[in-house]
């Protein structure tokens, strides 16, 4: 019995901690002025009291279970909760909205529109950039559309990667990658995410964005 | 000393090793001087992890609120044997760069086995090992690929007294243990080795004696 608390003592002086892994490294994912045509760098994330982000596609759109994976994947980037989506039901209380449409383009407000091009399908988030570079008008808005009959072999994967790529953007990574191996690739083909999308994804969300969310809460 | 975790079936086999264990001193335990014990009480702990993404951030699993329950049985004239399942339950939490939030809720359920023995007046010294499991509500974050069942290895001191002639005794202990930390998630992100998570936990109660 005496030497029951020498083991514990032994025990406990064997701490030990996890050893992080080196990551490799983030790729841009600001829009630079260049791209905006703006004097400024423009960087977004939903912060933690946003969250979990409301997301509204219709309950019978083709695209529905394409965006729950989308959203799966992008929740899977992250180990800290640092973003958590839900589909809602209701789009005017929504912060992102999705529909199966082309992107009506043009109108009176100014927004800034990211393409992802496929053979089978296109896609667009539009961020309403009234209130850039400090604040981010709600809701962000998504549009992915078929280029040819949506029973077209190949269409439900193109929805998939351009459903993730897509909400991407919507969740902060709003550049493109030169590497066909991101999903943030402007005409993406991966199905998930890298290694790149998802240390990039996290780099978002642990630095300061110049864009805070507004309206819709 | 470094406790290294099981895989595969061993890691599976402990959930039958303690009730089996529990079996066998329970059917030898008839009109011995066995005493049944409830405590309730909080436990605290390390952080679970600690990483660094653009600043210091780390996950922890809260201060659950732990039911106890326990079964004691004489080893010879000083010290008892002690079978104990733990519960607790709390909100994990992230302290990312100072901003604490709170996410999904964990339930820890742990399984020790104890010898007891007298330590001064009416405290008495317990320690032991066991089978610690996390059991997030939702699997998300680190917690994606399920919760680990490490292995735990505790002591405290517990302090009784009769409560009136009605063979009840009131209890409080103090318990500390410690555990390796690690999940299939942050293994398949590249997180390697383990983190010695170290818990305290307060709890009062009573004691029954058959």
């Amino acid at each position: 019995m005496r030497t029951l608390p020498v083991l514990f003592v032994l025990g406990v002086a064997g701490c030990s901690d996890m050893i992080t892994p080196t990551r490799v490294p983030p790729y841009e994912y600001r829009l630079l002025p260049a791209r905006t045509g703006r004097n400024d760098i423009v960087s977004f994330k939903w912060p933690r009291t946003f969250l979990p982000v409301r997301i509204w596609v219709a309950t019978d759109d083709v695209l529905r279970p394409h965006v729950a994976e989308a959203i799966n994947r992008w929740e899977g980037a992250f180990l800290y909760g640092e973003f958590r989506a839900e589909l809602v039901s209701d789009s005017s209380r929504a912060d992102v909205i999705v529909r199966n449409t082309l992107s009506p383009g043009g109108g009176g407000l100014l927004k800034t529109r990211l393409l992802a091009q496929r053979p089978e399908c296109l896609g667009e988030t539009v961020f309403d950039d009234t209130g850039w570079p400090s604040s981010q008008v709600l809701p962000l808005r998504i549009f992915i559309a078929p280029r040819f009959a949506p029973t077209d072999p190949g269409m439900a994967a193109c929805y998939a990667i351009t459903a993730t790529h897509e909400l991407g953007h919507a969740i902060g990574l709003l550049e493109h990658t030169s590497d066909a191996g991101d999903v943030m690739f402007a005409n993406p083909v991966l199905d998930g995410l890298s290694e790149r999308d998802i240390v990039t994804a996290e780099t978002v969300y642990h630095v300061q964005p110049s864009l805070t969310p507004t309206g819709r809460r | 000393m470094t406790i290294t975790p099981l895989t595969g079936h061993l890691r599976t086999m402990r959930y039958y090793l303690f009730p089996a264990f529990a079996a066998l001193i329970g059917a030898g335990v008839a009109g011995a001087q066995t005493t049944a014990r409830v405590t309730a009480g909080v436990t605290g702990g390390t952080a679970l992890v600690h990483d660094e993404l653009g600043g210091p951030i780390s996950l922890g699993a809260g201060r659950p609120v732990t039911i106890a329950l326990a079964i004691t049985h004489p080893i010879g004239a000083k010290y008892r044997l002690l079978i104990e399942g733990r519960v607790g339950r709390a909100n994990v939490n992230v302290d990312d760069s100072g901003v604490q939030s709170d996410l999904e809720s964990l339930t820890t359920v742990g399984a020790m086995l104890l010898v007891d023995g007298p330590f001064a007046g009416a405290f008495r010294w317990e320690i032991g090992a066991g089978v610690l499991s996390y059991r997030p509500a939702d699997q998300r974050g680190v917690f994606l690929q399920g919760g680990p069942s490490p292995w735990l290895l505790g002591a405290g001191l517990s302090w009784s007294r009769p409560m009136g002639g009605s063979g009840l005794r009131m209890l409080a202990n103090a318990r500390y243990d410690f555990h390796q930390f690690q999940t299939r998630q942050l293994e398949s992100r590249g997180y390697s080795q383990y983190r010695t998570v170290h818990r305290v936990g307060l709890g009062v109660g009573i004691e029954r004696r058959f």
